[in-house]
């Protein structure tokens, strides 16, 4: 008898959640990146939303290998979620050509934290002449290097390469093929990181990828042929970098730079958690310094920014959740349990005490020179000829001239109209 | 005698051999999940896990491991049940009858399979979101099912056809129907058959990602690879957990390929009676 | 036998054939048809008018010869080694041994039930030429002098790829193969092995045909699996270096999710289909055919 009535109290009690949940249909948040140590701060922090605004709030993690291709899926099959982090690296634009965002100027310019962005973060998020997101957090690429193996070839350690012909007479000495370590870890493999590397050289050697309009090509000359010989031959002449640099990336580098193998590679803030995950002896053997160049100091920055759906049917509640993981407070909070990574806020990175040391002093020296990947929809192809450019200078296949030649009528293709 | 124990020194060498080649990946993951991640990264190479450690498992596990592993379970049993299900009737249509059309429809029914999985992903996605079927069992199987089970119908056939007829008709003339003939006298001599077909669907569908990614946007509903492609992430890829879930998450297809053994064993008896 | 009555006892074989297949053909064109349609439609539409713009865009790329030829090697080398291998896995499976169910679900599950982006990932890691196990235990145990960059060099990144796709997918010829020779009777062997003929002798003329029918469906299965197949080159190389493991379907992925061109990625996964479908079209001609006269 009784256990007849608890079940019929059951099933009415499913049905009762089924309909409130369907009545009240909650925000949904889609988190990107590298998150899964995050996990249990974006719950909290949601909470905390949640509790303060009342509204309800259903966010999914997502891994970063997977996440754009999702993103992608999820925008053109129209069940995108209410909110979602774009990469500063090309997405926002992509997106925007194509429908997928909602313009944020009006809520940008009624709002207090807009006036706290780096204001270079901003051309990352625009496409013709509206803004589509609010940027979270950012960063820029330094050199990262391996102190203890400069001290054991003898090198100073509080004295970086800085130009070239120093970071190659530095990377000789510190490479020795027999005992297997290496120099200077050159990103060859299909990836972003491969464009990234490029992009370094090629600005410290005073070019730049596309002209000011993005219309067209603007490495196709001889800085942009110069900075890809050199960067090249740090594997197919000097051999500096390891034998599989094809297949490896800044974040392969930085697991031989843990285990002492390698003294050089592209690194920033978001590797000094990770090397010390690694090796947790390499702890105050690593630093980081501003790139060597040829001609000017050069870096890339990346980072996230908070977008809205514009199929999204509620957009103020997804604009207040962004404020609110965007506000000084959530984002102190934020340092002071993770430590980084580097704010979007200025005001917040002027007053964390977790970003005093020294190593951070060179993150935040670096930043203003630091450069942003041409925000324009197109962005995701061109980085792929970029990749296939070094790559084919890499294997051997072409010599950088013709491989600059091949790429540049590839991208002037993409790019026209 | 001799020529004996030689050939199970063969034997057993050779499968200790094979089962050393093809393990060894997942064997490394193993120990890989046991070690802390000093020694994860520790150079030179580490073989043996110098102070074996579960944080990976535990990590893994408070990340509720086991709703996604339940899901799992759920998916891959309705894609491996319902694969053969479906799968049976068509296969003996073909095998047994030669009908106008039967080489059009096995050859419709491949076509499924030819095309890139990639090109099913939004359209799927629309069609289960105007069933209202997206985040959902249903409709994740629906969407594995066009991929299982034409496998599942040349198959199965094939496994029909090598059955004699003459059972059927020894049946029939004892009074069965068709279809009675079919569950009693050509199922069970089929059985080795169906079981693989319904292990390949379990298998299909426990390790697939693109689908699963795409259709199930909830933490409750999502599968297994689902949950370990978090740890594939920007910057760096969390091997610990990765494997650690990877490893947990062999475990059911193990068992119940041990479980389908049966039918295995089943088939090689019965195949006697052919003879 | 008259006429009328033998032809309209056909006719109720045929009305009973169509009803048990025709609910799983509509089932799968029903699930099938749209999204197989909206692709075609996809392809031919370019700047919202019918065009074959899409088709001339694929076919005039550079890339495109490229791609193919890197499609059939990876599907040759692919399918060749999973067939030879689950065939010979098979066959020593199918011996009576000890513990034979563990010793099957070892062998062949644990490869498979891998998901496919840990598999990619893990020989990825494996792979790799400065901390990779592959190079240490090779290094180790003396087959090779100094660490081979697996997925640095061209050449060998084709092959490394060819390797993981196989140690993924021979579990399913292997499996196949095993259900079929499962329904061969001990006494046949024995038979054989009386009438004095060799293990050999005993493969010809007693596994081999009991298990033909599954090595020609197996492989068709794992050739349209196998050109369609992507994940792994995709964690593993992305593609790379310089493009060697390309194929047609991991570029149309990377049309469609990364570029957001649906238009071109749909005309090149058309292509992909044609490719598919001629062999396939080829195979079961001949299967049929050979199942008919028999």
């Amino acid at each position: 008898m009784s256990g007849r009535r608890v079940s019929i109290l059951l099933v009415l009690a499913l049905f009762l959640m089924g309909s409130t949940s369907v009545a009240a249909e909650p925000l949904t948040v889609w988190v990107g990146g590298h998150i899964v140590e995050q996990e249990r701060t974006w719950a909290e922090i949601i909470a905390g939303f949640e509790e303060e605004t009342g509204i309800d709030v259903e966010y999914r993690l997502i891994g970063f290998e997977v996440y754009y291709d999702n993103l992608v899926t999820a925008f053109s099959a129209g069940t995108p979620p209410d909110v979602t982090f774009a990469d500063l690296g090309g997405w926002v634009p992509t997106f925007a050509s194509r429908g997928w965002l909602e313009p944020l100027d009006d809520r940008l310019a009624a709002s207090e934290v807009t006036d706290q962005i780096w204001p270079n973060l901003w051309p990352t998020v625009e496409y013709e002449g509206n803004r589509y997101g609010l940027p979270w957090y950012t960063d820029d690429r330094l050199l990262l290097y391996n102190t203890k193996m400069f001290e054991e070839a003898g090198l100073d350690p509080n004295k970086p390469p800085q130009t070239w012909e120093e970071l190659l007479e530095y990377a000789k000495i510190l490479t020795n093929p027999a005992r297997g370590t290496y120099g200077y870890g050159v990103s060859g493999l299909k990836s972003e990181v491969t464009t990234l590397g490029y992009m370094i050289f090629l600005l410290g050697n005073g070019g730049k990828l596309l002209t000011d309009d993005y219309q067209h090509v603007a490495f196709n000359n001889e800085a942009g042929i110069e900075a890809l010989q050199f960067y090249t031959d740090l594997f197919t002449k000097y051999r500096v970098s390891p034998p599989g640099t094809l297949s490896y990336g800044e974040d392969d580098y930085r697991t031989m730079m843990a285990q002492g193998r390698l003294a050089m590679a592209i690194g920033g803030p978001w590797s000094f958690p990770l090397i010390e995950l690694a090796n947790p002896e390499i702890k105050g053997n690593y630093r980081v310094a501003m790139h060597p160049y040829n001609t000017e100091p050069a870096s890339v920055f990346g980072g996230w920014a908070s977008v809205v759906s514009s199929q999204s049917t509620q957009k103020d509640a997804a604009w207040k959740f962004i404020e609110y993981i965007t506000s000084y407070e959530t984002w102190r909070e934020w340092m002071r349990r993770h430590g980084g990574p580097m704010p979007a806020r200025m005001d917040v990175a002027e007053d964390a005490p977790e970003l005093s040391g020294s190593n951070w002093q060179v993150v935040l020296d670096v930043f203003p020179v630091a450069a942003f990947r041409p925000p324009i929809p197109e962005w995701p192809e061109v980085s792929d000829q970029i990749q296939s450019m070094v790559q084919n200078v890499l294997a051997g296949r072409m010599d950088a001239a013709t491989a600059v030649r091949t790429a540049s009528e590839n991208i002037e293709r993409i790019l026209a109209p | 005698m001799r020529r004996r124990g030689c050939a199970r020194l063969l034997l057993y060498g050779g499968l200790i051999a094979v089962a050393m080649l093809t393990t060894f990946p997942f064997v490394w993951l193993v120990l890989t999940a046991l070690k802390p991640y000093s020694e994860i990264y520790a150079f030179p190479l580490t073989y043996w896990p110098q102070n074996i450690t579960f944080e990976h498992f535990q990590y893994v596990l408070d990340l509720n491991f086991g709703r996604y592993f339940l899901n799992s379970v759920a998916v891959g049993l309705g894609t491996g049940l319902l694969t053969v299900v479906i799968a049976i009737l068509p296969a003996y249509a073909s095998a047994r009858f030669t009908f106008p059309g039967r080489r059009a429809m096995l050859l419709s029914i491949l076509v499924c399979q030819m095309f890139p999985q990639i090109t099913f992903v939004v359209p799927l996605l629309i069609i289960l979101r105007g069933l209202g079927w997206t985040d959902s069992y249903p409709g994740i199987v629906a969407s594995y099912l066009p991929f299982t089970t034409p496998i599942g119908v040349w198959l199965i056939r094939n496994f029909f056809a090598e059955i004699p007829k003459q059972l059927e008709e020894a049946a029939e003339i004892d009074g069965c129907s068709r279809l009675q003939a079919l569950r009693r006298v050509v199922l069970p001599l089929a059985l080795p058959g169906i079981s693989s077909v319904g292990i390949y669907a379990f298998l299909w569908s426990w390790s697939e990602l693109m689908f699963a990614l795409s259709f199930l946007t909830s933490g409750d509903m999502q599968t297994v690879p689902v949950f370990l492609s978090l740890f594939v992430g920007q910057y760096q890829t969390r091997w610990g957990p990765l494997f650690a879930g990877s490893v947990l998450a062999s475990l059911p297809p193990m068992v119940m390929f041990l479980f389908l053994q049966k039918y295995f064993i089943q088939g090689l008896t019965s195949g006697s009676v052919k003879g | 036998m008259n006429q009328p009555a033998a032809s309209s006892y056909v006719h109720r074989q045929h009305r009973f054939a169509y009803g048990l297949s025709l609910p799983y053909v509509i089932f799968l064109v029903l699930l099938i048809g749209y999204p197989v349609a909206s692709n075609l439609v996809q392809s031919f539409v370019a700047d919202g008018t019918f065009s074959l713009e899409n088709y001339q865009r694929v076919f005039s790329q550079g890339e495109f010869r490229q791609l193919l030829v890197n499609t059939l090697i990876w599907t040759v080398g692919s399918v060749s080694l999973q067939m030879i291998l689950g065939l010979a896995i098979a066959l020593l499976l199918n011996q009576p041994a000890r513990g034979a169910g563990l010793w099957r679900a070892l062998i062949l599950v644990l490869p498979w039930a891998t998901p496919d982006i840990v598999a990619g990932v893990a020989w990825k890691w494996m792979l790799n030429d400065m901390y990779g196990v592959i190079n240490d235990l090779m290094v180790r145990v003396g087959i090779l002098d100094w660490y081979l960059p697996w997925l640095g060099d061209p050449l060998l990144a084709k092959a490394s790829v060819i390797v993981a796709n196989t140690w993924k997918g021979f579990a399913l010829s292997a499996m196949f193969y095993l259900a079929g020779l499962k329904t061969i009777p001990v006494e046949l062997y024995e038979a054989a092995a009386v009438d004095g003929a060799g293990i050999l002798g005993r493969f010809r003329s007693v596994t081999l045909p009991a298990i033909k029918p599954f090595l020609g469906t197996t492989l068709m299965l794992t050739i349209i699996w196998t050109i369609n197949y992507f994940p792994l080159i995709y964690t593993m190389t992305g593609g790379g270096p310089a493009g060697v493991t390309d194929t047609f379907v991991t570029y149309a992925y990377r049309l469609a999710f990364r570029f957001t061109d649906f238009a071109r990625s749909s005309a090149l996964s058309t292509v992909t289909f044609l490719l598919v479908f001629a062999l396939a079209l080829a195979y079961s001609t001949i299967l049929l055919r050979r199942g008919e006269d028999a």
